[in-house]
């Protein structure tokens, strides 16, 4: 029981300051994902609920969560900087 | 997943109502709602949106359409100016700009009333020139073949525009009708899904693509197409190349199905409510069915063979599509993310399952689907049968249908204007066999469940 509960609780933790989403490689700007895909526009949208907060990881060209993380990350100062003051 | 702070991530999706906000789902709700509502206060009063509602006659000859214009060109104003307000809001809310929307939406208007203009000639039916077919073949032959210029783009938003009139069209479905179908579309759509995720998922593994793109193809095929294929192509972590290739896949079938469809539904004389629950089935994406669907429900009583009416044709697709297949998503997603996570070599770092997701990705517009017919349903609740067909439907109802009606004709232009076949990634072979296969099965499939297993429950729906 307290190991399936750690799994939930692992599953539902939120991305972290370290994780893809604070990377310079990862573009989550609706326009541009729209533009990179052709035809995503058409039938669906960047900016759909069920688009969450996927985005374009621009290293591996790959479309990610963001709640990973692999060596190539790369601090993006400004969101960071933005955390430390918080 | 910590960091020396614990800090959560700034660029974490935010959550609370703010959230709601960030998505078009939040404001299709909001502008199909706010329609829904205030019709039932003025229904309630004694008054209907029928002012508002325009919409081209019937005509036989181009002056009665000249004579419409002349006396109702307020309405029309009205109307046009209502549609950019609300789109403007929302889109300045999305962080688009509302300068570049203005003259691009007031010709995307002007195009709308022109099709409604031509699928209201008496003759429109014999020359097969129904509304949304007629939207998307006029989009996509402009886009095609001439090009559409880079100023009209920011109006192109098909998807805000079908989710609205999705909402919309939760008004025109009692509730109760949703509780006693629901269940047996979700039985269907489940059925079929499983099944042609797991043909397409399967060949294409065979054909020695990695599980990441045959899971974003499976998904695209089964479940609710680019939407889907681009959820689980982020859970999955599948290459931008992999999705390109799927989305490309989906459009062509997609587009493909909104013609056949409705033309084999024909042939076989298919009761509306029949041929809306295979559409539900077997088309790939919302606004691709509700074409097809809204065609076919356009031929009842005009074509002799077609039982039914028009609005059961919508209805059971929306059922089977939005009930039964779209409100999945999330689960998909997250199973899927697990899966590659805990058992695929061939994955990304930078996705990792997220359980929360299952709520995240939930097309939020169809809670405004079911809360604008549960507000509809209760305005009428007092009425009998008689009272509900003289009072509710003609002040209630049908002008919600009416704007419903041009909600989504803009859609059906967007795609079709949207829908550029040589900006399209180069489809592969392989992904095209595999996905083509599992269009195969659960066209089969989706017949037989429709036609045979389910065929006198979708025939009789809401009778």
């Amino acid at each position: 029981m307290t190991r399936l509960f750690r799994i939930a609780a692992f599953l539902a933790s939120p991305a972290t300051a370290d994780s893809c989403t604070s990377c310079h490689h990862f573009d989550r700007a609706p326009d541009r994902i729209e533009d990179a895909m052709p035809g995503l526009s058409a039938l669906a949208s960047a900016q759909a609920s069920t688009f969450d907060g996927n985005g374009l990881c621009r290293f591996h060209d790959r479309i990610i969560n963001g709640r990973g993380r692999c060596p190539a990350f790369v601090d993006q100062p400004s969101s960071n900087a933005a955390l430390r003051l918080a | 997943m910590t960091t020396p702070t614990g800090s959560v991530s700034p660029n974490e999706p935010s959550a609370g109502p703010t959230a709601w906000f960030a998505k078009e789902d939040g404001w299709a709700i909001l502008i199909g709602l706010a329609i829904v509502l205030t019709g039932s206060a003025l229904f309630w009063n004694g008054a209907n949106l029928r002012w508002l509602a325009a919409l081209p006659p019937k005509w036989a000859s181009p002056s009665q359409v000249t004579a419409d214009l002349v006396t109702h060109w307020p309405r029309y104003g009205a109307q046009y100016l209502f549609w950019l307000a609300a789109f403007a809001i929302a889109l300045r809310a999305l962080g688009r700009s509302i300068g570049t929307f203005v003259p691009a939406f007031s010709f995307l208007y002007l195009a709308a009333y022109a099709i409604f203009v031509l699928g209201q000639w008496e003759g429109s039916v014999r020359y097969n020139l129904e509304p949304p077919l007629v939207a998307l073949f006029v989009g996509l032959a402009v886009a095609n073949l001439i090009g559409v210029p880079r100023w009209l783009a920011p109006a192109l938003r098909g998807e805000l525009y079908i989710k609205t009139g999705i909402v919309l069209l939760g008004a025109t479905v009692p509730l109760s009708l949703i509780l006693l179908a629901g269940p047996i579309a979700i039985v269907q759509a489940s059925i079929v899904s499983i099944v042609t995720f797991a043909v397409i998922f399967g060949i294409a593994v065979r054909f020695g693509l990695d599980r990441p793109f045959a899971a974003t193809l499976g998904v695209g095929g089964a479940v609710c197409g680019v939407s889907a294929a681009i959820a689980v192509a982020g859970a999955v972590g599948a290459r931008k190349e992999q999705a390109s290739i799927t989305i490309s896949i989906v459009v062509l079938w997609a587009i493909a199905m909104i013609f056949a469809l409705p033309f084999v539904a024909r042939g076989l004389h298919l009761p509306t409510g029949v041929a809306g629950a295979w559409i539900g089935t077997s088309e790939f994406a919302d606004a691709a069915g509700i074409a097809a669907a809204q065609t076919y429900g356009g031929l009842a009583g005009k074509v002799d063979g077609i039982s039914g009416t028009a609005d059961q044709a919508l209805q059971a697709f929306t059922l089977v599509k939005v009930v039964g297949r779209d409100v999945w998503i999330g689960i998909w997603a997250v199973v899927l993310a697990i899966v590659a996570t805990t058992r695929w070599e061939e994955r990304s770092a930078g996705s990792a399952p997220d359980v929360r997701e299952i709520w995240r990705r939930f097309p939020k517009f169809v809670l405004g689907f079911f809360l604008a017919s549960a507000l509809v349903t209760a305005a009428t609740a007092h009425y009998d049968l008689a009272s509900y067909n003289r009072e509710a439907i003609p002040n209630l109802i049908a002008p919600i249908k009416d704007l419903r009606s041009w909600a989504f004709i803009l859609s059906f232009l967007s795609i079709g204007l949207t829908t550029r076949i040589g900006d399209l990634a180069a489809t592969r072979r392989k992904p095209l066999i595999a996905f083509t296969a599992g269009v195969a099965v659960n066209l089969a499939l989706g017949y037989v469940l429709s036609v045979h297993l389910f065929g006198a429950h979708w025939a009789g729906l809401g009778q």
